[in-house]
């Protein structure tokens, strides 16, 4: 078994205490109608949805089963349409499984053709000048491509003369279905209505966390609002379930994903500094849970939104930073935009952060919020340090010269580089300026301001920019290539 | 956990079914801000069919709440809303829930929700013309063929070659004609409610299109006396279907952040085939056979005339259009933001201008440009090549300008006695206050640089031949991006050698110059 499907595994099993936990008491569930019967609704009884964020979800449908006693096959309609009949579990008192089966063997009306193979119809014929209606039975002996049939002795293709022919079949043949159903085979001690909880993983429902900022640069503060958005692909509807989100992912690396988002983009919010408080929020292992306050139908094609989060005035920043990746000369470019916060109980925030998007909005000068980026943010621990790019800074700007490249020796190089860093805003900034690539033992030589060495690879400037004004740092490095 | 669950125990599943529909039908009043396509680089004109930017979009709406929970359905919003970004405010008691429902109402939607549900199947007697009505059951959902179950037995619809047809009772009540956004909030009693509905939604664009007239050269003139006049359109797109009448219009210039975002849940197949039963016959024609298509139908004669038309209109005399209003600029974080100053519309599928940036006299200078390349120096063929005609602008209050200047497109036109002319067409990246603005109008012929073969015995020493053909001398710009041991009047220019000077009227200049090391 892959490490990651048993992992899969030990989620489920994790979730599904958790759900029984938070589900024990039962739902007066009406009691469902056999699937053969017809009927309006659902027959889904009392559903309990627990999704994670890769993905899977686990869903749990207690329903009311009108049992003989000894052996009966159940079938079980409504359940997802993209369910993994492999995953199920159904476990009720008294109850023993002797089989499971998942049957895709679709009614339609060439699939009941094809089994009336050999039966017997009847045709209704109608005349097309009079309306009389004729009505023989024919028996059915083939069906590829066309039908032949056999009507007193005469071998015949339906409709081979283009006229109106009605045929009409005694009953649906058994095991035809109308959708993929899943039926389970058990052993019920005695008769009676008995309620049975079934349990099975589904793919196509999945939730990421949305986080709307608002950011006031005057006073340094954010309202942060968080929603879960829920989404279900997964060509089901689920009425007045009960909902339970779970922040991470249990193992399923290789499992697709079928979440809202599968493409990673960057550039990503980052952690400076991973936080170590605990909230108060619900935990399950690692899991952080984020049960529903109230049951809410969950529909087939359906994005939902519960709020999740609402801090009014945490401590925020903005800032600046620019890259400059290996000795280049460059046309002035625009430097990143950064909004800093921090997910401490003491700045304000107080929470972790399931991963999701984060999207900023300032106020114009009518005081209408308005967009001004978003960021992926990684699932963050409460009082992290958070750092999040909202895009280029349009008035920041930074110009990056190569003065001088001199050979040193067999394998050293020595490079004099200038960086002129503009600000046509009407405020003073710091900009953050790293230049990387520079390799293991270089050195810095000389430069026009303190720099700091932030790994081998890299040095930083804090460079301090006036309004409306510009700042230039030289430095002469000396590297080996 | 306890408390929870005797919460879940308390909140029965009855409550969710006590909602009252309450639709709002239109918004009071709409702001759009609109937002560049993140990928469209500087000088790519918008994708009219699909704008790939997008919009922020806020709304307000007055809504009558009942008391008790309702559920609030919002007509007209923007078909390319993106749910997640939603927000709403002014409801009593928030938001309990946002749904975003793409279940549409469509021929197998209907089926889909009418599966083991009772239909009327109605039979008409292509004879009489009378019609028969009876009770069904459908057995199928709406993929492949439908089955049905009536007091005759079991049939499959419409492979009898008679005509039938399925009646409804009614809607489903999940199906809707397009996608819509409801919320799920609740209220002590009932109240009138002002709500403010902001959400961003994609399949909008904007560009600046910036009109430059410049005055001919004039070397009679001191260089400081010649001007240029900069306009800029605001051009925006609406690509869908939705329109906003009398609308706030912002647009916001610089580069926030955009995620590519995954697809949204779309709606279940909403179109019905009718599979029968295998329905081929004795006389079937044999696959692969079809009837040659019709030619083409010949041109008319409006399709032939249309092609010779001549405009004969007076020239007009300036490129530069007069504006009427203007959109001023705020800042907006490190984003710029363009208000338009009175509301307009945005109609459907359609795009729309509004002047942006006004500055009639901007101090210019223009020079032709070359620069040296690896490919001259190792393996130069001492041919002659044109040289690009350059307008150079610095983006300060001082000359004329000092505003932002968002990316867009450039026409730049000069004057002539038959009107203006297009002089070239370029691009502009997003440029602040007190950067430079450098157009390059193309290759001029008249102009040209030629560049000795390197030779082998002395490979580090070059010379240039700059030859100018017009009648009246031109500056140049020649940058040598190498490291130069000497070179008569060459300067640094952004870490650069450059030699700046003059070509005389007719005449030519000739630039030597040696590299510090040899060209590889």
């Amino acid at each position: 078994m892959p490490t990651s499907y048993a992992a899969l595994l030990l989620g489920s099993v994790l979730a599904i205490a958790a759900v029984q936990a938070a589900h024990a008491q039962p739902q007066a569930a009406q009691t469902p109608p056999s699937a053969d019967q017809p009927t309006a609704g659902s027959a889904q009884g009392d559903v309990a949805l627990t999704i994670y964020q890769n993905g899977q979800s686990l869903v749990q449908d207690r329903r009311l089963l009108g049992l003989p006693a000894g052996r009966s096959r159940q079938e079980f309609p409504d359940v997802s349409t993209q369910i993994r009949p492999e995953t199920v579990v159904l476990s009720g008192p008294g109850i023993g499984i002797v089989e499971q089966n998942f049957d895709y063997d679709l009614l339609t009306p060439g699939a009941l053709m094809q089994k009336a193979v050999g039966e017997t119809v009847t045709l209704l014929r109608t005349n097309p000048a009079t309306g009389a209606q004729t009505r023989e039975r024919a028996r059915v002996l083939a069906a590829n491509g066309g039908v032949v049939i056999e009507v007193d002795g005469h071998i015949e293709v339906l409709r081979d003369d283009g006229l109106p022919v009605r045929v009409i079949f005694d009953q649906v043949p058994s095991g035809l279905r109308a959708r993929p159903t899943l039926s389970v085979t058990l052993e019920a001690a005695r008769g009676g209505t008995v309620p049975v909880d079934l349990i099975y993983l589904t793919p196509g429902l999945g939730w990421a966390a949305d986080y709307v900022a608002l950011f006031d640069q005057t006073v340094g503060r954010i309202d942060v609002e968080g929603w879960v958005t829920l989404t279900n692909n997964s060509g089901t509807s689920y009425k007045a379930a009960s909902l339970l989100l779970v922040a991470g992912a249990p193992g399923g690396g290789n499992q697709p994903n079928y979440g809202r988002r599968t493409a990673p983009s960057p550039p990503p919010g980052s952690i400076i500094r991973a936080g170590t408080e605990t909230g108060t929020r619900e935990r399950l292992g690692d899991y952080i849970l984020y049960p529903l306050e109230r049951r809410t139908d969950v529909l087939d094609a359906q994005q939902k939104q519960v709020s999740f989060l609402d801090v009014k005035g945490s401590l925020a920043r903005s800032s600046y930073n620019f890259h400059v990746d290996g000795f280049t000369d460059g046309e002035p470019a625009s430097a990143s935009s950064v909004l800093k916060f921090s997910t401490s109980a003491r700045s304000g925030l107080g929470d972790q952060l399931p991963a999701g998007t984060v999207r900023v909005y300032m106020k114009d000068a009518s005081g209408s919020p308005q967009f001004v980026g978003e960021s992926n943010v990684p699932a963050t621990p409460m009082g992290s340090d958070l750092s999040i790019v909202t895009g280029q800074a349009f008035d920041v700007k930074v110009q990056t010269v190569v003065e001088q490249r001199e050979k040193r020796g067999d394998a050293r190089w020595r490079t004099t580089m200038s960086y002129r860093v503009s600000n046509a805003s009407a405020r003073p900034i710091t900009v953050e300026l790293t230049q990387d690539g520079i390799y293991g033992d270089a050195q810095v030589i000389e430069q026009s301001l303190e720099s700091e060495r932030v790994s081998a690879d890299s040095v930083r400037w804090q460079v301090p920019v006036p309004a409306n004004g510009s700042t230039s740092v030289t430095a002469i490095f000396d590297t080996r290539y | 956990m306890r408390l929870l669950l005797f919460l879940l125990m308390l909140t029965a599943p009855a409550m969710v079914w006590a909602q009252q529909l309450v639709v709002s039908p239109a918004p009071d009043s709409v702001s759009i801000a609109i937002y560049r396509a993140p990928d469209r680089r500087p000088g790519q004109p918008i994708d009219r069919n699909n704008p790939r930017g997008y919009a922020l979009i806020t709304e307000t709406r007055t809504v009558d709440l009942p008391p008790g929970d309702a559920k609030l359905r919002f007509v007209g919003v923007a078909e390319g809303l993106y749910p997640e970004s939603a927000i709403i405010s002014g409801l009593p008691k928030g938001v309990i829930e946002k749904n975003r429902d793409s279940r549409l109402l469509s021929p197998a939607g209907l089926v889909d929700a009418y599966l083991r549900r009772s239909v009327t199947l109605e039979r008409t007697n292509l004879v009489t013309g009378e019609t028969r009505r009876q009770e069904a059951i459908l057995r199928t959902g709406s993929r492949g063929g439908i089955v049905i179950d009536s007091a005759d037995g079991i049939e499959a619809l419409r492979c009898s070659g008679l005509p039938e047809r399925l009646l409804f009772d009614g809607v489903p009540e999940d199906l809707s004609p397009r996608p819509t956004l409801t919320v799920l909030t609740s209220s002590d009693r009932a109240v009138r409610a002002t709500l403010r509905i902001t959400y961003l939604a994609e399949g909008f664009d904007w560009d600046a299109n910036y009109i430059v007239e410049a005055s001919a050269v004039d070397t009679n003139k001191p260089a400081s006396a010649q001007k240029l006049s900069l306009f800029a359109w605001l051009t925006v797109a609406n690509g869908g279907s939705q329109a906003f009448a009398d609308a706030q219009l912002l647009v916001v210039a610089g580069q926030p952040n955009k995620l590519r975002r995954g697809r949204q849940p779309q709606s279940p197949p909403v179109r019905l085939t009718l599979e029968c039963f295998p329905d081929q016959t004795t006389s079937d024609l044999p696959p692969g056979y079809a009837v040659p298509p019709p030619p083409p139908a010949p041109a008319t004669a409006a399709m032939l005339a249309r092609e010779s038309i001549v405009v004969t209109g007076a020239r007009m005399a300036s490129a530069v259009p007069v504006a009427a209003i203007q959109a001023a600029q705020e800042e907006l974080g490190d984003l710029k933001l363009y208000r338009v100053p009175e509301p307009i519309s945005v109609a459907a599928n359609a795009q729309k201008q509004v002047a942006m940036i006004v500055r009639p006299m901007v101090a210019y200078r223009t020079f032709y440009r070359a620069t040296v390349t690896d490919n001259d120096l190792c393996c130069g063929d001492g041919a002659a090549r044109p040289t690009e005609r350059v307008l150079r602008a610095d983006n300060v209050q001082r000359d004329g300008l000092g505003l932002p200047l968002p990316q867009g497109q450039i026409g730049v036109y000069e004057p002539s006695d038959y009107g203006p002319l297009l002089a070239g067409q370029t691009r502009i990246e997003d440029t602040a206050v007190g950067q430079k603005v450098e157009l390059a109008l193309g290759r001029r012929a008249d102009v040209q640089m030629q560049m000795g073969a390197p030779d082998e015995k002395r490979p580090r020493e070059f010379e240039i031949l700059l030859t100018n053909a017009r009648d009246r001398p031109v500056p140049f710009e020649l940058a040598v991006p190498f490291e130069l041991l000497r070179g008569e009047a060459f300067a640094k220019v952004d870490g650069v050698p450059t030699w700046t000077g003059t070509l005389p009227a007719n005449g030519e200049r000739r630039i030597a110059f040696e590299l510090r090391k040899p060209a590889e």
